[in-house]
């Protein structure tokens, strides 16, 4: 990942009211909001942007009032300011606690120590972000938290985007923009916009843009990984351009200028020849001649050999480093890795490019937003069979052929040469690669049931489960990969595993084991009951329609399948099998059919999934499914006893 | 402020704690899957040592207890190390090929000295090399964190990866960086050149806080270390003191020239195995070491447990002007004088623990800020409710100890390092209150603490001099009569015969409450709703909570005394599996998911849980009209295990038949808190029999 900017989403953080009598009703917000802890009062963020010494300037001042409801006050007295140190400043931090009095009057206090840490961010090793941090004294029902600071860009590129959202309800959101007229300023307006209000005002210099919400509800994220991006009213603004001195000086005005100074960050990594670098890239490919070979020997040694660890200090965050650092050190980001890819693709004649790309969890696109807001992740782009492939360094065990799931359907931006650049769409890879087949073969001994099973997963299914199986030890893997496979009950023993194709980028893993489940079966009187669904996909996967709002993101498209053969033991015979059961609606839908033949009973169930996104009205169909699947579960084969 | 300098810290083992910091975050995760829970549990952890406060105001008393025979500045005995010049990968045996990683040599060096001032320093050192077999350890050891009082204080640093052709790439103290992570400082290093087949070996010196009153070194570790070394360095007149856990070493006090050597060798160390029902750090093997001598004043049995005690005592007990005003205005609202004695210490606790904000970084030691803010640290909660209770006049003592799950508390060892965790024991009710810990409320101690030895501090007045007096007693063991988790539960089917309706009494008692009420008790109203459906959902697929409520809540009431109770309607659509009008019921699922546990590595640990507890279960079956149930035997179960004639843990379940009624009773018990290793068959049998009902399945036939 390479960095992405904070924005400001008010979590339960977020500058000066002085309080002399409260002109609200703490009474009453409650009853509005019975089942929040807290409220803001206000919740303001007024860029201001200026020329001066012919250079862009552009500052915030925060400013935010939170009155808290309940008893759980003393939950929220530490506030933190996340900033990154190389690219703002945060100054004139100031923050007080209201504290109401038996006069119903509110004493103010200051908050009179602020800390500052210097936070590990998941997956970065080393940054530039830092955190301040406090804590509101005396905190109560009916308290006010507020706080105000400026905060200091030190580029123009970087402005963070506002939510007018929080996790807390509010009273008034407000985000404003004012600036000269020799600067031209544009914005995009994202999520769920309604109730958003939009004001302009002009003065004789200047302009000032205002956004504004009132009366919100506490913004909900239903699950962890809802996409606030998605959903959550925010303002991203960008300078497009600015005139000093007559002259224009372009900032963020298209694509194209984006692509400029991007490629001003790989432009000497382009040109760069190493000897070392040289050396293995023919060490590599020595021998090969096929070219898919070649870059398939060159992708899979940079995925191997080295580790991921981020360095995200200033525009370390944004410039690849020197492919002969990263082969030193056998560890880089992402960035760093498609350095190492880039070059050694280089060195062994195959052309690759560059490429700048946004995860699926960022939903803007190049030419709504020619911003590096858009993406926040590097790979390498290569034609082969006249199509586009993307390689992504950081994606250990994935195959050539294969996208990083998280960028499918995504833009990516291919850096071709110092002029020119083509944006292309990142394929979805259909649900038939991506499957997972569980032939078992089996038969029952009283109540346990033994057998052997054979399974093959293809796809993203193989890089899942090559990737898990990727920090297991050797001496784990054994005892970890029969667990992987365990079902039917959790007295499932699997043993004697075998399997190929993982951890090696094959297309599909195949694997072949015995297994044991004992207390499966059940037998009463003479018949033999047993169900032939020893794994039960999806099954209780019905969505609360209730409280489910919003789409639901899925990692990719795929196909299961299931075969169970029962061998009948002698002294047994078949005395009634299930009926077939299907069902089929626009991107999903299952198949479960059972046969018969000698002493063998049949049991083949497909499911399949073709979509990455389920809309809110599929959610009923979807549910229909699930229950008739559910019933089909329910029903089991009988066998009676000579 | 604190005077940072001579604060007694638990720095020692912080080096340890950010190897596992990636797992425990990962843990915390797993355990908690919504977010309130995530943060309610950082809250609920929001505790440090204890020991932390104590610190020596006076420096009269520090230079007394380490007066110097006669007063040089000594040279440090590492300063000048050097690794061996070779860097050649060694050679592993067959076992340690075997393993994901090795770690080769282990060499540690606490060193005291004295400074050209006579006062005491205290250095660490560590030299470890790591053989890397595996491609995946490759993470783990590419990235150096040592933990430091400021980027100062390390004063050597060396890196160098080696591969397996023997080339090597060093790395130097300048490429470090400096990370701070809740208040701590570390100095980080992203390691170059590591892959697999290759060794990491660095060295570094860090000039530590003097911490001499009590500290430990890790020896075990989940991977396997060759070498083992730990050598304790003080000047000739300080005598050290150090004693081996879960192992054993000889440990000769040597003295060469003016300098004594307590050292530790340890060869093979068993890489610990990671187990179902054991606990983990307090059964590694360990080192813990304390000064106990000075022989230039004389003084033998230095920082003893009843210093400790005195120190606790002052230092809980003095109090500035502005802070008994502040305490007592605050007492006077709490309306202390009319009530009981345990009405006064749940109105002083309820008053801490929900008004008061406990974490880190707060200001403690004066009570008038920490009441005018509501914040405070640990001591501050301690100290706050130590003044609360002599104001409303409640005897109380101090008790102090540590967790079992860290270290057992040793009354034969007087380190400091035991001296973890403060509670308070009022002996009028014979209940014990520990302020910092948000979860807890008066009763027994908390469960991590039961049947631990810990100091009872006695206020003890001769003439106008007030001191502690200390004696060491062992905290009351938890029984499994007051702890369980008991369900009666009601079951019949829908008319269509499509779905299981259930009606569940839980009740909760004990510390088989604490992982439910309190968290019900702090959740927002919204998610309160949330949390008691996942609790009582049981771990079944498609399970529907349509009504619930919950009662005996309050924490801060008598409440708390009382079984937490839920009432809930669950139906259950997956536990009916059919084959024309024959219905299989799963009626094992109803219990919920439950441990199976296997034999394939010899036990290491004593299985350990929680708290002994019981689990009574009582299951009531509706019969629907027209059908008959069968395979009723397969509910008989009788497995117990422990002494022979007076098992302590069982699970034992049976049944009666009358009309349309079936009634399910589930006796399951585990009455100690560890059983020995030689038992873990038997415990494991028990464990298992409960996954064995679990999948026990009902017939029910159509009788027409």
């Amino acid at each position: 990942m390479m960095k992405i900017f904070i924005s400001t989403l008010y979590f339960l953080c977020c500058t000066l009211v002085v309080f002399a009598q409260p002109d609200f009703n703490t009474e009453r917000i409650r009853e509005r909001y019975p089942y929040a802890d807290a409220f803001f009062l206000t919740n303001k963020a007024a860029i201001n942007i200026s020329i001066k010494d012919d250079k862009l300037e552009i500052g915030t001042d925060y400013t935010s009032d939170l009155l808290f409801l309940n008893d759980k006050a003393n939950l929220y007295k530490r506030r933190s300011i996340y900033y990154y140190e190389e690219n703002e400043a945060i100054s004139n931090l100031k923050a007080q606690s209201y504290v109401p009095q038996s006069n119903g009057r509110l004493r103010k206090i200051e908050v009179e120590e602020t800390f500052v840490d210097k936070p590990r961010k998941r997956g970065v090793f080393y940054d530039d972000l830092k955190q301040i941090y406090f804590d509101y004294p005396s905190l109560k029902q009916g308290a006010v938290a507020s706080y105000s600071y400026h905060e200091q860009y030190k580029d123009p590129h970087f402005i963070a985007p506002f939510f007018l959202a929080a996790y807390s309800p509010s009273s008034k959101m407000e985000y404003s923009v004012t600036f000269p007229k020799n600067v031209s300023l544009k914005y995009l307006l994202k999520g769920d916009t309604a109730g958003i209000e939009f004001s302009k005002k002009e003065m004789k210099n200047s302009i000032t843009y205002t956004w504004q919400a009132n009366n919100r509800p506490a913004y909900d994220d239903e699950d962890e990984e809802d996409n606030w991006r998605l959903h959550a009213p925010h303002v991203i603004l960008y300078v497009d351009k600015y005139t000093v001195n007559d002259k224009t000086i372009p900032v963020l005005s298209d694509v194209k200028q984006l692509y400029t100074w991007y490629y001003a960050h790989i432009s000497q990594l382009v040109t760069a020849n190493s000897d070392a670098i040289q050396l293995l890239a023919d060490s590599l490919t020595r021998g090969i001649t096929d070219e898919k070979q070649k870059i398939k020997s060159i992708y899979y040694w940079v995925q191997d050999h080295t580790k991921y660890i981020a360095f995200e200090y200033g525009l370390g965050g944004f410039i690849p480093r020197d492919a002969e650092l990263v082969y030193a050190r056998r560890y880089g980001d992402c960035k760093d890795k498609s350095s190492l890819l880039y070059a050694l693709f280089k060195s062994a004649g195959i052309p690759a490019y560059f490429t700048w790309i946004g995860t699926r969890s960022i939903p803007y696109s190049y030419h709504e937003l020619p911003t590096p807001v858009v993406d926040n992740h590097m790979i390498i782009s290569l034609r082969y069979h006249d199509q586009w492939c993307f390689l992504d360094g950081t994606a250990s065990g994935l195959a050539f052929g294969y996208p990083s799931s998280f960028i499918q359907c995504k833009e990516a931006l291919i850096a071709i040469n110092a002029d020119s650049f083509v944006i292309a769409k990142v394929p979805v890879i259909e649900k038939e690669k991506n499957f997972k087949t569980d032939s078992l073969d089996i038969t029952f001994d009283g109540t346990t049931i033994k057998g052997t099973g054979h399974s093959s997963y293809g796809g993203f299914f193989n890089y899942m489960i090559s990737n898990a199986f990727s920090d297991v030890s050797e001496k784990d893997k054994q005892e970890g990969m029969a667990q992987s496979f365990e079902f039917g009950n959790n007295k499932c023993k699997i043993d004697s595993i075998t399997w190929k194709g993982v951890n090696d980028y094959s297309d599909t893993a195949i694997f072949n084991y015995n297994v044991t489940i004992p207390v499966y079966t059940k037998q009463i009187d003479n018949k033999m009951y047993v169900n032939m669904h020893l794994k039960k996909s999806l099954q209780g996967e019905l969505i609360e329609t209730s409280k489910t709002k919003k789409e639901k993101q899925y990692d990719y498209k795929y196909i299961l399948r299931q075969i169970t053969v029962l061998t009948i033991p002698s002294g047994y015979n078949l005395f009634k099998v299930p009926e077939n059961s299907e069902y089929k609606s626009g991107f999903f839908g299952y198949n479960i059919v059972y046969h018969t033949a000698g002493n063998k009973v049949w049991m083949e169930k497909t499911i399949s999934f073709d979509t990455l996104v389920k809309e809110t009205n599929q959610f009923d169909d979807w549910n229909k499914m699930i229950n008739k699947l559910n019933d089909a579960y329910s029903q089991v084969v009988v066998l009676q006893q000579n | 402020m604190k005077s940072k300098s001579l604060t007694w810290t638990i720095q020692d083992q912080n080096e340890l704690r950010i190897q596992n910091i990636r797992t425990m975050e990962f843990r915390s995760l797993k355990r908690c899957t919504s977010k309130f829970l995530i943060r309610l549990f950082d809250i609920f952890n929001s505790k440090y040592s204890a020991g932390l406060f104590i610190h020596f105001k006076s420096k009269v008393l520090l230079i007394a207890i380490f007066l110097p025979f006669c007063a040089w500045s000594q040279s440090i005995e590492m300063r000048n190390y050097e690794w061996e010049g070779s860097s050649a990968i060694h050679q592993l045996s067959a076992t340690e090929a075997a393993e994901p990683v090795v770690v080769i040599t282990d060499k540690r060096v606490i060193e005291y000295i004295y400074n050209k001032d006579g006062e005491i320093e205290q250095y660490y050192f560590r030299h470890r090399i790591v053989h890397i077999n595996e491609s995946k350890s490759v993470d783990e050891y590419n990235k150096i964190y040592i933990p430091v009082r400021n980027p100062d204080m390390l004063i050597s640093f060396k890196a160098r990866s080696v591969n397996s052709g023997g080339k090597s790439k060093e790395m130097l103290l300048g490429e470090m960086k400096p990370v701070t992570e809740k208040g701590q400082v570390y100095m980080s290093l992203a390691v170059d050149g590591l892959e697999k087949g290759s060794e990491l070996e660095y060295y570094y010196t860090t000039k530590r806080y003097t911490t001499y009153s009590g500290s430990s070194e890790f020896v075990q570790s989940g991977v396997l270390t060759r070498q083992f070394e730990l050598d304790i360095i003080s000047p000739e007149n300080l005598i050290m003191k150090a004693k081996v856990y879960n192992g054993t070493c000889n440990m000769p006090d040597t003295l060469i020239g003016k300098k004594r050597f307590v050292t530790a060798v340890f060869n093979n160390v068993a890489p610990s195995n990671d187990e179902k029902y054991a606990i983990e750090d307090a059964n590694l093997t360990r080192i813990e070491y304390k000064l106990s001598q000075n022989t230039s004043t004389g003084k033998t049995n230095l920082m003893s447990f009843a210093d400790a005690g005195n120190k606790f005592y002052q230092r809980l007990s003095t109090m500035e002007k502005d802070e008994t005003k502040a305490v007592e205005k605050l007492a006077s609202k709490l309306d202390l004088k009319s009530k009981t004695d345990e009405d006064k210490v749940r109105a002083i606790e309820s008053c801490i623990k929900t008004s008061f904000d406990i974490r880190e970084n707060a200001d403690g030691d004066n009570l008038a800020t920490v009441i005018k803010k509501e914040i405070a640290d640990e001591f501050g909660a301690n100290k706050l409710c130590f003044a609360l209770s002599k104001i409303a006049g409640l005897k109380l003592e101090i008790v102090v100890t540590s967790s079992r799950y860290s270290r057992r508390f040793d009354p034969d060892f007087e380190s400091w390092n035991y001296l973890e965790d403060v509670m308070f024991f009022y002996p009028s009710i014979n209940k014990y209150v520990m302020p910092a810990n948000f979860v807890s409320r008066v009763g027994d101690p908390p469960a991590q603490y039961s049947g631990c030895y810990a100091l009872f501090i006695k206020e003890v007045g001769l003439g106008d001099i007030v001191s502690g007096v200390t004696t060491i007693k062992k905290l009351p063991d938890a029984t499994a009569a007051t702890s369980h988790d008991n369900m009666e539960i009601a079951i019949r089917f829908s008319q269509d015969m499509l779905q299981v309706v259930q009606h569940t009494h839980r009740s909760m008692a004990g510390f088989a409450a604490i992982g439910v009420r309190p968290y019900y008790f702090y959740a927002q109203p919204d998610k309160k709703k949330e949390l008691l459906d996942e609790v009582m959902k049981m771990g079944v697929e498609g399970a529907k909570v349509v009504n619930i409520d919950a009662s005996n809540y309050n924490l801060n009431t008598n409440e708390a005394d009382k079984d937490f109770i839920i009432n809930a309607d669950i139906t259950y659509s997956s536990l009916l599996e059919k084959a024309d009008k024959t219905y299989l019921f799963k009626v094992g699922a109803v219990i919920g998911p439950q441990v199976e546990m296997y034999q394939d590595k010899p036990r290491q640990k004593p299985m350990e849980i929680n708290f002994p507890h019981n689990l009574d279960r009582t299951i009531t079956i509706t019969v629907p009209t027209g059908y008959v149930a069968k395979g009723l035997d397969a509910i008989n179960m009788n497995i117990t295990g422990g002494e022979t004639g007076s098992p302590t843990m069982g699970f034992i379940s049976s049944y009666t038949q009358s009309e349309n009624k079936i009634e399910i009773k589930i006796h399951e018990f585990y009455n100690n808190l560890t059983y020995p290793v030689n038992q873990y068959d038997q415990f494991r049998k028990v464990i298992n029999a409960s996954a064995d009902f679990n999948k026990v399945t009902l017939v029910l036939e159509k009788t027409l």
